[in-house]
């Protein structure tokens, strides 16, 4: 009886497949990745949810935006419809924010018509100002 | 003289694969951890107002996105809560309310995510379904703008 020499096995790692392996996962990472822009926030206040009122409240200013883009503070005109940084707006706010803090009360009132952008604009001047009293004109 | 030309030595043109795989699992390493899973929430066909003003949240639990997208030639809005539309915006007051009532989440608010050319008139439905739903926060979406 004749015992054939079993040939020594040669082990060695398969790079083909492995190649393929990777190569696929990579392309599922490549075609999955997105760039993702990064998002912010300005916040306000709902109307109808307000505390009871404090006698110390100084009077509410109301930011109107008429359907042209012009802003309004308490009807004395503060931006253009050009002006999307509207500085006057900055300062008046400012102001009363230095003379009564917190505590002071703006209301924004834009016509229907009015572009969010243009809302968002107001919102940013607000944010600019230190408002933190925020809230929208509550219509009936 | 004889010159003695040595024989070169035949090049082996094979494909080296060590440095090969070292810049692919380079390149994977690189995508896996840039990757990050991220459910469809948000609506792709919005485009948000531009500001320098925004907040960056990084604690993004207990929010209520809606989703306000445009098209100008109809002059009518989409409004959107992840991929489900919403007809009528009053319908999203009673979703908004189960939604703060399930959150438990003491800074539970709405993230209105209006397109930049969407009219006043359209987002304030939303917001008065805001109110309605007793939700005292919302926040408006914003992206960089650009100089």
């Amino acid at each position: 009886m004749k015992f054939r020499e079993e040939k020594d096995e040669v082990c060695e790692l398969q790079m083909g497949p492995m190649m393929d392996c990777t190569f696929l996962l990579l392309l599922y990472f490549m075609a999955s990745s997105q760039i993702k822009i990064e998002e912010k926030y300005l916040g306000l206040m709902m109307p109808g949810n307000a505390t009871a009122a404090a006698k110390s409240l100084p009077a509410e200013l109301t930011l109107a935006i008429n359907e042209n883009g012009q802003v309004f503070c308490n009807q004395q005109p503060v931006g253009a419809a050009d002006d999307k940084l509207l500085p006057l707006l900055q300062a008046k706010l400012k102001q009363c924010i230095d003379l009564f803090g917190d505590k002071q009360p703006v209301v924004i009132h834009p016509q229907p018509k009015v572009r969010q952008q243009r809302i968002v604009d107001v919102l940013a001047a607000c944010a600019s100002a230190g408002v933190k009293n925020l809230s929208f004109f509550a219509n009936q | 003289m004889k010159k003695k030309w040595l024989a070169e030595d035949e090049e082996s043109c094979a494909l080296q694969m060590g440095p090969m795989m070292d810049c692919v699992f380079l390149l994977i390493l690189y995508f896996v951890s840039v990757s990050t899973i991220d459910m469809v929430r948000i609506s792709k066909d919005v485009h948000l107002p531009g500001t320098h003003q925004g907040i960056v949240e990084k604690d993004e639990s207990g929010r209520f996105i809606v989703d306000i997208e445009w098209t100008e030639s109809l002059y009518e809005p989409t409004y959107k809560v992840g991929v489900l539309v919403v007809r009528d915006p009053l319908d999203l007051a009673p979703m908004i309310e189960k939604s703060a009532k399930l959150s438990k989440n003491a800074s539970f608010r709405v993230v209105l995510r209006a397109d930049r050319r969407v009219p006043y008139e359209f987002t304030q439905q939303v917001m008065a379904a805001v109110a309605a739903a007793n939700v005292p926060n919302m926040m408006f979406s914003t992206v960089e703008k650009e100089n």
